[in-house]
């Protein structure tokens, strides 16, 4: 009796597995039959005239968690810990309401959706009393999302969707075109491998460095990574999830050469953060409450970030003039800014 | 009509245990060698299941509802192609080795019941791992090929293997060479195919 229930649940799971997988990418390919061919994207406009408002240098773009809804439907933690970045780092515009798990980047909550009312529902519910199979259910949705993203078929039309988004949201935030702004990309769990996905694309209307800031991040090994001149992964210890990344995406294995990932990580150009007894989320995750060494552990986060942007921005000084941002794009002819390891990292990813 | 209604309909419950490497499955064809050219409707399904697999193709090239449907048409008809013309290549090889007991059709027909894997092809839509499932789905195929030709040739192992992968070497020649050379034809017509021009 009990195995034939099982037996079921099983099937059940299985068939809804296949069948939530398989619709996946249908966003996306949908996106793009409305979009048609694209035209290339013009060439930025020279600056002739410095604008009336000085123009800001650095632009930061938060990716959440596959736990999201919405672009705007940031956890408490993530709140806390986005107030306390921008305190850190006041002279930035900070990107925070790009919802990446969708190419049209409508939120769940809106759109012509199958399962609309679901979601409407889930958001609607007050966060303790949602179910944990509703909530599941989102974090499975998105997570099909961040396949779609890593997919070599699907990944470079979804990843360019998605550039396009944090493009019209940079420039919404003030970003302009030939002003060599530095642009840093932080990533939490799945969102890192959507920043890494759209850093292909971005690169191309993007003239300043690209840094990306992965926490927890479940990446694949994604042409993406070839344009960031510097990622900084950040590992708790303690993080099965990131490791079942690892696990899951074969190019990332230690014996895998060639690929985008062993490529950053053998130039330098990724260094990886461990921390110690961290886990993907709760009080122990990332942006959680509990003490490491003194201090909570969002707060020990937000300081290793705003470390890993400072690092970032002496890099761009100290190179040379005559790169965009005073910075050399590392795909093909890469000149990393951390090829000779002037930050003390080992460069094991 | 009801005769053939019927052998397809055992075909098709065929394909299953075919699939799950039955004996059974390939020693009715050499009984009932009607039901082999019945199991030629497996690859005819199963092209057009695998051209579903690859949707990204068609709507990427916007095509039309009728050109949909004639391009997974058109995708079975290169299955069923390749599985004539891996069969044939497996006779004539059988033939040269001496001893053959086993007919034409009968062959054609544990190719095509083999097939039956491939029929999960749509599966390969999926994000990520539906690459590797296309693959795992080749690799299966190929497994069931070699156990049918196994069962109803009864032959040597060796001779066997050698016939199979000779046979599946040859059609997978026609299929990409074939495919090279009709290409200006399917772009003049719009058509997609997996492997062709478009993809």
């Amino acid at each position: 009796m009990i195995e034939d229930a099982l037996g079921w649940l099983l099937l059940t799971g299985f068939i809804a597995f296949v069948l939530a997988s398989t619709l996946a990418p249908l966003e996306t390919l949908f996106w793009w039959s409305r979009q048609g061919r694209r035209e290339p994207a013009p060439a930025p406009a020279p600056v002739t005239a410095k604008p009336a408002v000085r123009a800001a240098t650095e632009f930061i773009v938060y990716l959440g968690g596959i736990d999201r809804i919405s672009g705007t439907s940031n956890s408490s933690r993530e709140r806390r810990f986005l107030a306390a970045l921008r305190e850190g780092v006041p002279d930035a515009v900070m990107v925070d309401s790009v919802f990446p798990y969708a190419a049209s980047g409508n939120p769940l909550l809106h759109g012509p959706r199958i399962f609309s009312r679901l979601w409407r529902a889930l958001d609607a519910a007050p966060a303790h009393q949602r179910r944990p199979l509703l909530a599941n259910l989102v974090n499975a949705r998105n997570f099909f999302q961040v396949l779609v993203s890593a997919d070599r078929r699907y990944g470079p039309v979804f990843n360019l969707a998605l550039a396009g988004l944090i493009e019209d949201s940079l420039r919404a935030a003030g970003w302009q075109p030939g002003g060599g702004a530095r642009l840093t990309l932080i990533g939490l769990s799945g969102g890192a491998q959507m920043a890494a996905g759209a850093a292909d694309d971005l690169a191309g209307v993007f003239d300043g460095p690209i840094q990306l800031i992965s926490i927890g991040g479940v990446i694949a090994s994604t042409p993406g990574l070839n344009r960031l001149a510097r990622i900084d992964h950040l590992v708790g210890s303690a993080d099965r999830v990131e490791a079942a990344g690892v696990l899951a995406f074969p190019a990332r294995w230690p014996l895998s050469r060639g690929s985008e990932w062993a490529l950053a990580r053998s130039s330098g150009r990724l260094k990886r953060i461990p921390l110690a007894n961290v886990t993907h989320n709760g009080p122990r995750g990332y942006f959680g409450g509990a003490h490491h060494g003194g201090r909570p552990q969002w707060e020990e986060t937000v300081a290793i970030v705003m470390d890993c942007i400072e690092r970032f921005e002496n890099a761009c000084a100290a190179e040379p003039a005559g790169s965009p941002g005073g910075f050399s794009r590392p795909d093909g002819s890469v000149r990393s800014s951390h090829g000779d390891r002037r930050d003390g990292s080992d460069g094991r990813g | 009509m009801i005769s053939l209604l019927s052998d397809l309909a055992r075909a098709l419950g065929l394909a299953v245990d075919a699939a799950l490497l039955q004996r059974a499955a390939f020693t009715h064809l050499v009984e009932h060698p009607s039901i082999a050219l019945a199991a030629l409707v497996i690859p005819l399904i199963a092209g057009a299941s695998e051209m579903l697999g690859k949707a990204y193709v068609l709507a990427a090239q916007q095509v039309g509802r009728w050109r949909i449907m004639a391009s997974l048409i058109v995708t079975g008809l290169v299955y069923l192609l390749g599985v004539l013309v891996w069969s044939a290549s497996a006779h004539v090889l059988l033939s040269l080795a001496g001893g053959l007991s086993v007919s034409e059709t009968v062959l054609a027909g544990t190719i095509a019941l083999a097939y039956a894997p491939r029929l999960l092809s749509v599966l390969t839509v999926a994000p990520y791992y539906g690459e590797f499932l296309d693959r795992a789905l080749d690799a299966w195929t190929f497994v069931c090929v070699g156990w049918g030709f196994w069962v109803v040739i009864g032959g040597p192992l060796g001779l066997v293997i050698v016939s199979a992968a000779a046979g599946w070497m040859v059609s997978a020649a026609v299929r990409h060479y074939g495919g090279r050379l009709s290409e200006p034809l399917l772009r003049r017509l719009r058509l997609v195919t997996p492997g062709g021009g478009h993809d």
